[in-house]
């Protein structure tokens, strides 16, 4: 029997794809899968000094674009931090700090409470009550003695080096935001191949900054300190309280943004010469009308299928404009597609355009998009020996082209599982506008065969789609990626059952399959790395 | 004798000196030995070099379309061709990850090994305030969100594990360099500073010693880098007010892809003409970049046409003209290098090897076996640019090793399929 992440056989189960959508029975389950120490990618690095300080730091331009690995930015394997990093780091914590201390501005009303004594009259007993309770925000657990003597040396050491108290004040909290317990998420090993269940400030961590990109705050960290956390019951209830919360919009600008690849929208460049308003307020109203189609989902007000079903979104004038549309939105701010030949996601200009050339569609970005996204089953990179052989047809539409040229056998096993998918969104050109005709002047066919099954046009493909056997765990795989920051591996193929059927019992609903993810032993449990690196 | 002084130089720093030790010689020191720094550069182009394009036909030089703009800088710089990186072809990722290792990591897998700039720069790390950099621009690429994603944008590699990122924005690459540079400040209130920084990044120091032992291997293995980091930025730190040359206007926010990719030479050269590091590598954008030049009216992306040149003479006349601009801002740049009169007398390019190299050799059909590159400089490691040097074949690491030897640095281990070096 295949289960669904078994490593295929051979290039063509591959192709097949691997997963045939069966959900394993039962556990011949390992431990789960290991997890490396993550970096703060740097959006969360922003976040959390924002959060933690009371200020809007801007930290995330002054570090490189993250990694992506997985198809996520949280994924820990990717975020490597290099040497060029500890310069970077120390710039922006001085620029918060500075943002902080008001020292070009108004200071953060946060310094009342952070600096919460005098400092001239209560000395050292005033550096140890702010180093405790910084600390604890700031590393995500309750500090020990020595970890409060550390600071309290680090303030004595700036005194001595005749700093004002504020200033030493500030030299310590500069340390304690450029310590690895800060810009990193260490988790102590148990020990080789050993299991051990999470700590709760540990789960507050995971909990906020898959929910919100960004650090536990209060009442997180007291649910931890209490206990109540991890009572039966408690994280489940910490994360419906945090869906709640305006910051879990994280999901939407994070998660959503790169499974969705929402965040791809302001990188397309489409030809200039044909689509010459292609500007940055035209990809930032696509954005938004991507984020309207994917928010009432991801903030859990509506199943999965409105994603690719649902008959209205945000189209703002401008991009009302691009679609020659009357620019009319409802009570709520959202237009009514009904009667346009569009709904959901994949019918959105942005969508359309990030999946596409910069002057023609590509069925194969399309249907890879869609394969790798929603069916979790995108092909190999082309073999090293693909040999590219192209016959370039005289006169004969794109799509015509298109199947020309994968018609050689090397390319035919992946591309005619590509494809197709894309075929059927013929209607739609590289800007996102529906259309009659292609660029060669042809009557556009988007008509296909879809694992058997005879399918046209977007509503089609979208009801396709959500009969797809591999759909709910595909959701399911993106989530637990982005949520633990690694590939699910053997001892997690159970979670992603169990997480599935959560989801498909709930009526595709994700806070559904958010609760079944962080009640799961992969998020709850650390495993041992091994002790020798391959 | 500069081997004898770097000899020196490394095993007091790796006994008692290392955080406090000056980070380089007094620039009159320098003058007076009339010595110059050897330096590496190597420029990345994503799928832009296709043999096709670039070899010549016979064994002489003869400039093709994308090769023109190297007119202008006569016996400087030469066209190398026919060298095979046998740990390449196939995928994006693994052709760009081993066209400075040498070492093909498995598919997908963000593995390699270190790359020649690294080693370069390991052998100096003590005599230069950043033992190297890298550069990028924000090109898009088609790889963005996929497992490809970091091996297609990395060409410079730490060890086998660690990709080393390039900074992207111009201004942010400068602050990094001129960071720290206040001259309004008296001696004893900058000392002061120095000394107050020093205290956090011991502290920080003391903090990495503590959780290690609490940490699984490979996670103590990512603290390393963390500690290498704050190592360096000491010695920078004490380096500080030593550093004699003018920094530039900082650059602004957001400029677009030629206005980066300006900025990107220019602190290169600036970089390189202060001394601040000797080696640099730079991406035009990853592999798989879909970056389109307006300005020149080619407004197809530059992978779509990297694939379509073969079949269309429309895009592989766009193709061409795209690839003989980024050749034209390589050979300005080299030429700044030119303009440069070095500390011993000769111009900067000389002291220098500079190269352009693309990870396929035709990149309709991913093949890394013919592959080309531009060779400018280096006459003071006894290169003899201005040539076409047929590579007949060779591993294309026997051109790695050219430009070790070029910095003397033994490449012994380095790589996978050396079988020389390359007569450059």
């Amino acid at each position: 029997m295949r289960t669904p992440f078994s490593i295929a056989p051979g290039l063509v189960l591959a192709l097949a794809g691997c997963s045939n959508g069966t959900l394993v029975e039962e556990d011949p389950v390992g431990p789960p899968g290991v997890q490396a120490m993550s970096r703060l990618n740097r959006v969360e690095h922003e976040n959390t000094l924002d959060d933690l300080l009371g200020i809007a730091s801007r930290a995330r331009e002054r570090l490189p674009p993250d990694p992506v690995a997985e198809g996520f930015d949280t994924v820990a394997e990717g975020l490597v931090l290099t040497p060029a990093y500890a310069q970077l780091y120390e710039r922006l914590t001085d620029d918060a700090l500075a943002r902080f201390f008001g020292d070009n501005g108004p200071p953060s009303p946060d310094v009342e409470r952070i600096v919460s004594c005098d400092l001239d009259v209560e000395g050292r007993n005033c550096v140890q009550q702010i180093a405790r309770d910084f600390l604890l925000e700031a590393w995500r657990r309750p500090p020990t003695d020595e970890d409060v003597a550390w600071v309290v040396a680090l303030y004595n050491r700036g005194m001595d080096l005749e700093a004002t108290p504020t200033e030493a004040i500030r030299l310590a909290m500069k340390g304690i935001l450029l310590s690895p317990e800060f810009i990193f998420r260490p988790e102590p090993t148990p020990g080789e191949d050993q299991i051990r269940s999470l700590d709760g400030f540990e789960v507050a961590t995971r909990l906020a900054y898959f929910l919100w990109s960004s650090t536990p705050d209060a009442e997180l960290l007291a649910a931890a300190a209490s206990g109540a956390l991890l009572e039966p019951g408690g994280v489940a209830a910490q994360a419906d309280r945090m869906l709640d919360d305006p910051r879990a919009d994280a999901l939407v600008e994070n998660f959503a943004g790169q499974w969705l690849d929402i965040r791809r929208v302001k990188t397309t460049q489409p030809n200039p010469d044909v689509h010459p308003f292609f500007d940055d307020g035209l990809k930032a109203s696509m954005q938004a009308e991507m984020r309207s189609v994917a928010e009432p989902f991801l903030r859990g007000n509506a199943p999965f299928d409105t994603l690719l079903t649902q008959q209205k979104s945000l189209i703002d004038r401008r991009l009302a404009l691009h679609y020659t549309m009357l620019h009319q939105p409802g009570a709520d701010g959202m237009s009514s597609l009904e009667g346009t030949g569009r709904q959901g996601l994949l019918t959105t200009a942005g969508w359309l355009s990030i999946t596409s050339h910069p002057d023609e569609t590509s069925s194969v970005r399309r249907g890879h998009w869609i394969l790798e996204k929603l069916l979790c089953d995108s092909p190999p990179p082309p073999p090293p020996d693909v040999e590219s052989t192209v016959s370039i047809l005289p006169d004969g539409s794109v799509r015509q082209q298109e199947e020309a040229i994968r018609q050689s056998g090397d390319c035919a096993a992946c591309h005619n599982l590509m494809d197709p998918l894309g075929y059927t969104l013929h209607g739609y050109g590289p800007v996102g506008l529906e259309r009659a005709t292609d660029r060669l002047g042809f009557d556009i066919d988007d008509a296909a065969r879809l694992e058997g099954t005879p399918v046209s046009g977007a509503a089609e493909l979208a009801d396709w789609l959500l009969s797809h056997e591999q759909v709910d765990r595909c959701v399911t795989k993106h989530t637990f990626i982005y949520a633990l920051g690694r590939a699910p591996e053997e001892g997690d193929d159970q979670v992603i059952d169990q997480a599935t059927r959560a989801f498909i019992e709930a009526g595709r609903t994700f806070p559904a399959l958010i609760e079944a993810i962080v009640t799961s032993r992969s998020f709850l449990d650390a495993t041992g790395a091994p002790e020798v690196t391959p | 004798m500069t081997w004898t002084r770097r000899q020196a130089l490394r095993t007091a720093a790796s006994t008692l000196w290392l955080p406090f030790l000056p980070s380089i010689l007094p620039r009159e020191a320098r003058a007076a030995t009339g010595e110059a720094p050897r330096r590496l550069i190597v420029w990345f182009l994503p799928h832009g070099m296709q043999h096709v394009h670039v070899a010549p036909e016979g064994g002489a030089l003869e400039t093709t379309t994308v090769t023109e703009p190297i007119a202008t800088l006569p016996g400087r710089i030469s066209v190398v061709t026919n060298l095979n990186n046998s740990s390449g072809g196939g995928s994006h990722g693994r052709s760009t990850a081993s066209l400075l290792t040498d070492i093909p990591g498995p598919y997908g897998v963000a593995e390699a090994g270190i790359s020649v700039d690294q080693l370069a720069a390991g052998e100096y790390a003590l005599d230069v305030p950043f033992p190297s950099i890298q550069l990028g621009t924000e090109a898009p690429g088609l790889f963005g969100s996929s497992g490809e994603g970091i091996l297609v944008s990395r060409i410079s590699w730490a060890n086998a594990t660690t990709p080393l990122a390039p900074i992207t924005s111009p201004q942010a690459a400068f602050d990094q360099l001129f960071e720290g540079q206040d001259n309004s400040l008296s001696e004893s209130e900058a000392a002061r500073r120095r000394a107050l920084r020093h205290s956090v990044l011991d502290a920080v120091k003391d903090r990495i010693s503590s959780l290690e032992p609490k940490l699984s291997t490979p996670d103590r293995h990512r603290l390393d880098q963390y500690t290498t980091g704050i190592r360096e930025l000491e010695r920078r730190i004490d380096g500080l007010g030593e550093l004699q040359c003018e920094p530039p206007i900082r650059p602004g926010l957001n400029p677009n892809y030629v206005e980066t990719v300006e900025l990107m030479a220019e602190l290169q050269y600036i970089a390189m003409s202060c001394d601040l590091t000797r080696v640099a590598t730079f991406m035009y954008g990853p592999s798989a970049s879909d970056i389109t030049l307006p300005d020149l009216s080619i407004n197809q992306g530059s992978h779509q046409l990297s694939h379509a040149w073969s079949y269309d003479d429309g895009a592989n006349g766009d193709f061409q003209a795209m690839n003989q601009w980024h050749v034209a801002q390589f050979v300005a740049f080299c030429e700044r290098l030119a303009e440069h009169e070095d500390q011993d007398g000769t111009d900067m390019l000389a002291n220098t090897a500079v190269v352009l190299g693309s990870e396929f050799s035709d990149a309709s059909a991913h093949t890394s076996d013919q592959l080309c590159m531009l060779v400018a400089g280096g006459e003071a490691g006894g290169f003899r640019p201005g040539r076409h040097v047929n590579g007949g074949g060779q591993p294309h690491a026997n051109l790695l090793r050219s430009l070790l030897t070029h910095m003397n640095v033994n490449w012994s281990g380095f790589g996978q399929n050396g079988t020389g070096v390359l007569g450059l």
